[in-house]
C-alpha cells in the first residue's frame, strides 16, 4: 500500500498563558495520502489554523508542540531545525494565505516575488530558466505576463491571490496547505479560484489540504472530510459520505445550520450553547454540554478510535 | 480576618506583577519614590529640622551629624531646603501640567472631532509652538510675564499644551471612524453626546501617561527657568535657584550645595518618567487591541 | 403609502445617486482636469412593503452598504429621494434628523467594532433612550431588560452589566441587535449581521432576526453579499451589480428564474454545501472593473456572455419582465 504523504501521530499543540495552556490541538491524528484533497473544517477556535501551521513547520512561540509527530515522507518535521524546515517549506508543502494583500510585500514587483521565492531554494537558478518557468505557470493561473511587473496594490483581489497560489506552486511542492483562501474574495472570483485549484490538482497531481469554516467550498473540492472541534478530530470520512449522512453530532448541527441555495428551507437547526473554553475544557467529550443525545459516558471519557461505516466518528453513540 | 483584609490586595499586587511582568515594578518603585517625596513636601514642616530660610550653622559646613547635607554659603541648611524646595517644584510643575491638560486637551478634541478650518488653523498654531525649542519658549515667556509662582506656571504650561492637543486630536481622528461612533450617530446622538461619551473616554488612558511624563519635563524646566534666574522670587526655597546660586562654589570643593537638588531633580523626574513608562507599557495592550 | 399593487409601501428610494469624490494624485491634480468619482451608487429605485423583508445582494464595491447608509441617512445622498412612511427624509438634517432617528436602525457588520467599549452592555442598549429622552431612568432600564429577554441575552441582570469584551461574539450581535431594537424601529437595516460571526451562531442570529420581525412587526432591509443566506430570509430581493441594479423582484422568482447574466452567474457560483450539487460548468471570466471608470452603457458589458452592440453605448432600463420580477437588459 501506498506510504501516507503525511502522517499526524498524537499531536498536541499548547500556548501558555497567564490564565493557563490553551489546548489549541489535542491527540491529534490523521494520514494523508499523496493526491487527496482534505477539508480541514471547523468553526474559529477549534484548531484548523494551528494545525495547518504546524505542518509547515510554521508554529512559533507562544505556540508549542508538546507530544506527538508530523510525518513528512516518513520524517518528523516536529524534531526538525528551522534550516531543514525552509528547506521542506516552499518545495514540498507551501502555503497560501488568507489575504493576500497583507501576504505580498507591497514593495517589490510580482516577478520579483518569484524570482526571491525560487532564489532561496535554488541559489543557483539560471534567470531566463526561471522567467521561463515562471511564465508557464501564470498561463495556466490565468495571469496575463504583463502583470509580471506590476506592484501587488495594481492588481485585484482575484489577481493577487493566483499570485499567491503561484508562489505557492513555482517549487513545484507535493502538498498545498490552503488556509481561509477565498475569505477576502467574491463570490464570483471564489469560483474561479476553485475551478483553479480543481484543474492544478488535476495536472500535478497535488495534494491539497484546505483549511476553512466554509462548508460550501469543501464540498465543491475536497475528497476528504476532517471535522475538528475544540481542538479534537471528531469526524473524518469520504466527502461523499460525511455530507450525505454526518454521523457526529457536531457535524450534523453544523450541515443542518447552514443556508443552502440548492434547497428550500423550512427553518435552520440552531446549535445550542457556545464554543468552549480552551484553557478548561468540559470534561470526557468536549462537545457534550451542547449535545442532545448527551449520556453519562460522554462526561467522563474522551471518545478515541471510534469507527463507524468505514469513517473515524469520536462520539460513544457508536461505540460498540 | 487581619489575613484577609491584607491578603486581598498583596494578592492583587503580585497578580499584576505576574501579569505585565517588568512595568508594573517600575510602575510601583517609580510611585513609591514619588509618595515619599509628595510626603515630606507636605509635611516639610514637620521633618525638617531647620527653618530654609534663616542662617543656622557655619557656612560652607558638609555633611556631618547636624546637616546631614551640609550648609550653603549663607549657612542655611541644605536639607531643610530640599524639603520645602519640594514644594515649590511639585506645585508649579503639577500646576503647568494641569493647566496645559485643560487647555490642550478640549482644542484637541474639538479640533480633531469638527476637521475643517478650525482644525488647519488650530493645528497651524499648535505645530509653531511646538517646534519652538520649549525651553527657549518657556524663558521669553517667563521674562515677557514678569516673577511669581502663577506665571512661571504658565510660561512652562503654554509649551505642553502642544503635546496634548496632537495626541488628542490623533486619537479623535482615529476614533471618529469606529463604528461604534457611527452606531452613536445613528441613535440620534449629537456632537457633544459623542465627543463626550464615546470618544472622551478612550482617550483618557493616554492623557494620563502624557500628563506623567509631561511633569517630569516640566519640572526640568522649572528647574531650568529658576536657575537662570527667572520667575521667582529669590529667596524662596527651589532646587532650581540652589543650583544656580552654588554652582560657583563647586571649584571650591562645596559638592554637597549642588549635589543634592541635583539629585533631587533627577529622582522627582525618573518618578514620574517610570510611572509615565510603566503604565503606558500596561495600557498599551488594551489600547492596541481597540 | 401604497404601491400599484394595494401593497403598503414603507420605503421607496428613486433615483438614488451618491458619487464620493476620489482623491487626486499631486501630479494629476496638476496635469488631469476635472474630478474623479466613486459612482458608488448610481441610479437606485426601489420599494420595500411594511413587514417584508427586502435583501440588496451583489458583491463588493456594489454599492449595497452605500445605498443602506443613504437610507439610514448617516450620509448624504447627492440626486434622488427617500421616503420612509410617508415622510420625504432625503434632507432633513440636525435636529430634525436626530428626532426622526427611532424610525429607523441599523444592525452593523462588526459586533466587535460597533460597540463602545467603555460602556456597559445596558448602556450601550439603552443610551438611544437616554439621547432621544424617552420615559425615566426606571423605564427605560426596564425596557432595556425587556429587549435583552427578546434576544435571549439571559441572565438578564447578570450581563447587563458587564463590559462588552467579556461576551462571546454572539453574545455581542445579540446586543448589537438588541440596540437597535429598543427604540422600537418600523425599519432595521441590517448590514451583513452574520457575517463576522461563527457559522454554529448564525443560524441562531438568523432565527432571532425573523422572531423579533414577526414580534414587532419589522421591516428589514438586508444587506449581504451571501446568496444563500438571502434566499433564506428574504421575501424580496435586488441584486446590485457596480452601482446600479441590474434584477429585482420577489424572491423565488429571481431565484428560480434568474433573468440578468449577472445573476445567472452569481448564482451559479455560490458554493453548495453539498458535494453532489458540485458545479460542473464555467463561470464567465473577467472581474467587478473599477467603480472610478465603470463601463460606459450596462456596466456588465464587458463581462456579458450575451452582449450586443448597443451594450456599451445604451444604458438599460429595468423592465418588467414576469409579476414582481424586473431586469435591466433588454436582451432576456
Amino acid at each position: 500500500m501506498e506510504r501516507p504523504i503525511i502522517e499526524i501521530k498524537g499531536l498536541t499543540i499548547q500556548y501558555p498563558t497567564f490564565e493557563g495552556p490553551v489546548k489549541a490541538v489535542e491527540d491529534f491524528d490523521l494520514s494523508i495520502k499523496k493526491g487527496e484533497v482534505i477539508g480541514l473544517v471547523g468553526e474559529s477556535g477549534c484548531g484548523k489554523s494551528t494545525l495547518g501551521l504546524a505542518i509547515q513547520g510554521l508554529l512559533r512561540p507562544p505556540g508549542k508542540i508538546v507530544s506527538g509527530e508530523i510525518l513528512f515522507r516518513g520524517e518528523d518535521i516536529v524534531k526538525k531545525t528551522d534550516n531543514e524546515l525552509r528547506k521542506i517549506r516552499g518545495r514540498s508543502i507551501s502555503m497560501v494565505f488568507q489575504d493576500p494583500m497583507t501576504s505580498l510585500n507591497p514593495l517589490i514587483r510580482v516577478d520579483k516575488h518569484f524570482f526571491e521565492t525560487i532564489k532561496a531554494h535554488e541559489k543557483d537558478a539560471d534567470k531566463k530558466k526561471m522567467v521561463e518557468r515562471i511564465e508557464k505557470l501564470i498561463e495556466i493561473l490565468g495571469i496575463s505576463s504583463t502583470r509580471l511587473h506590476d506592484y501587488p496594490h495594481q492588481l485585484s483581489g482575484g489577481m493577487r491571490q493566483r499570485v499567491m497560489i503561484g508562489l505557492g506552486l513555482i517549487l513545484n511542492p507535493e502538498v498545498i496547505v490552503a488556509d481561509e483562501p477565498t475569505n477576502s474574495l467574491d463570490v464570483i472570483v471564489e469560483a474561479h479560484f476553485l475551478d483553479l485549484l480543481k484543474d492544478l490538482k488535476k495536472e500535478y497531481n497535488l495534494t491539497i489540504i484546505l483549511i476553512t469554516h466554509n462548508m460550501g467550498i469543501v464540498a465543491e473540492l475536497a475528497t476528504r472530510v476532517v471535522v475538528m472541534y475544540a481542538g479534537r478530530l471528531i469526524e473524518s470520512g469520504n466527502v461523499m459520505d460525511v455530507y450525505g449522512k454526518p454521523l457526529h453530532p457536531y457535524t450534523q448541527g453544523l450541515l443542518a445550520s447552514i443556508p443552502n441555495i440548492s434547497l428550500d428551507q423550512e427553518k435552520l437547526f440552531t446549535m445550542p450553547g457556545s464554543p468552549p473554553d480552551l484553557i478548561s475544557p468540559p470534561s470526557g467529550c468536549t462537545f457534550h454540554p451542547r449535545c442532545s443525545h448527551v449520556m453519562k459516558i460522554c462526561k467522563e471519557k474522551v471518545p478515541h478510535g471510534i469507527m463507524k461505516d468505514g469513517r473515524i466518528v469520536e462520539c460513544f453513540l457508536y461505540a460498540k | 480576618m487581619h489575613k484577609g483584609l491584607l491578603s486581598a490586595p498583596v494578592r492583587g499586587f503580585i497578580t499584576m506583577g505576574k501579569k505585565h511582568g517588568a512595568e508594573w515594578y517600575i510602575v510601583v518603585i517609580g510611585a513609591v519614590i514619588l509618595v515619599t517625596i509628595i510626603l515630606s513636601s507636605i509635611f516639610a514642616a514637620y521633618i525638617a529640622p531647620y527653618d530654609p530660610l534663616e542662617s543656622v550653622g557655619k557656612t560652607f559646613t558638609p555633611p556631618n551629624r547636624d546637616f546631614i547635607m551640609g550648609t550653603n554659603n549663607l549657612g542655611f541648611d541644605v536639607f531643610s531646603r530640599i524639603l520645602f524646595g519640594s514644594r515649590t517644584v511639585l506645585l508649579i510643575s503639577i500646576a503647568a501640567a494641569i493647566f496645559s491638560m485643560f487647555v490642550g486637551v478640549p482644542l484637541g478634541l474639538i479640533s480633531g472631532y469638527f476637521a475643517g478650518k478650525l482644525d488647519r488653523v488650530l493645528s497651524l498654531i499648535m505645530d509653531s509652538i511646538y517646534s519652538f525649542p520649549g525651553l527657549i519658549l518657556a524663558i521669553t515667556l517667563a521674562a515677557m510675564l514678569g516673577p511669581g509662582v502663577i506665571n512661571i506656571s504658565i510660561a512652562i504650561a503654554v509649551i505642553y499644551i502642544p503635546t496634548y492637543f496632537r495626541v488628542v486630536r490623533g486619537q479623535v481622528l482615529s476614533n471618529k471612524e469606529e463604528l461604534y461612533v457611527e452606531a452613536a450617530r445613528s441613535i440620534g446622538a449629537n456632537s457633544t453626546t459623542i465627543i463626550s461619551k464615546y470618544i472622551f473616554p478612550n482617550v483618557i488612558a493616554s492623557m494620563v501617561v502624557i500628563f506623567t511624563l509631561n511633569v517630569a519635563d516640566a519640572i526640568l524646566t522649572e528647574a531650568g527657568l529658576s536657575f537662570l534666574g527667572l520667575g521667582l522670587p529669590p529667596d524662596l526655597p527651589d532646587w532650581g535657584i540652589d543650583l544656580s546660586k552654588g554652582k560657583v562654589f563647586i571649584p571650591k570643593g562645596s559638592w554637597w550645595i549642588v549635589t543634592f537638588p541635583g539629585l533631587m531633580i533627577a529622582l522627582v523626574t525618573l518618578s514620574f518618567t517610570m510611572i509615565g513608562e510603566g503604565l503606558s507599557e500596561i495600557l498599551n495592550p488594551r489600547l492596541k487591541e481597540k | 403609502m401604497q404601491n400599484n399593487n394595494g401593497k403598503e409601501i414603507l420605503v421607496r428610494v428613486e433615483h438614488l445617486k451618491k458619487y464620493f469624490p476620489v482623491e487626486k494624485g499631486f501630479v494629476e491634480k496638476i496635469i488631469a482636469r476635472g474630478k474623479k468619482y466613486v459612482k458608488a451608487v448610481d441610479d437606485v429605485s426601489f420599494e420595500i412593503p411594511k413587514g417584508s423583508v427586502m435583501g440588496l445582494c451583489g458583491e463588493s464595491g456594489c454599492g449595497k452598504t452605500t445605498t443602506g447608509r443613504l437610507i439610514m441617512r448617516l450620509i448624504d445622498t447627492d440626486e434622488g429621494v427617500i421616503t420612509l412612511d410617508n415622510k420625504d427624509i432625503t434632507h432633513i438634517k440636525g435636529k430634525e434628523l436626530r428626532e426622526f432617528r427611532p424610525n429607523m436602525q441599523m444592525v452593523f457588520q462588526d459586533p466587535h467594532a460597533s460597540l463602545n467599549p467603555r460602556m456597559t452592555v445596558g448602556r450601550n442598549i439603552g443610551h438611544s433612550l437616554d439621547i432621544q429622552n424617552i420615559g425615566t431612568r426606571a423605564e427605560r432600564l426596564e425596557r432595556v431588560k425587556r429587549v435583552m429577554e427578546s434576544v435571549a441575552l439571559t441572565p438578564v441582570d447578570d450581563i447587563v452589566g458587564r463590559y462588552p469584551h467579556l461576551l462571546s461574539g454572539g453574545q455581542k450581535q445579540r446586543v448589537v441587535l438588541a440596540r437597535a431594537l429598543v427604540l422600537n424601529p418600523k425599519l432595521v437595516v441590517a448590514d451583513e449581521p452574520i457575517a463576522m460571526a461563527d457559522v454554529s451562531v448564525r443560524a441562531l442570529i438568523l432565527e432571532m432576526m425573523i422572531m423579533l420581525k414577526n414580534q414587532f412587526d419589522l421591516t428589514y432591509l438586508f444587506v449581504t453579499h451571501d446568496l444563500a443566506t438571502a434566499k433564506y430570509i428574504c421575501d424580496t430581493i435586488a441584486i446590485m451589480y457596480l452601482g446600479v441594479i441590474v434584477e429585482m423582484g420577489q424572491l423565488k422568482s429571481v431565484f428560480n428564474n434568474p433573468l440578468h447574466p449577472y445573476t445567472q452567474a452569481l448564482l451559479s457560483a455560490v458554493p453548495v454545501p453539498d458535494p453532489r450539487a458540485r458545479r460542473k460548468h464555467k463561470i464567465p471570466r473577467g472581474e467587478i472593473p473599477s467603480a472610478v471608470n465603470p463601463p460606459s452603457g450596462c456596466r456588465f458589458h464587458t463581462r456579458c456572455p450575451i452582449a450586443h452592440q448597443d451594450c456599451s453605448s445604451h444604458i438599460p432600463h429595468m423592465e418588467e419582465k414576469e409579476k414582481g420580477h424586473k431586469v435591466a437588459c433588454p436582451y432576456v
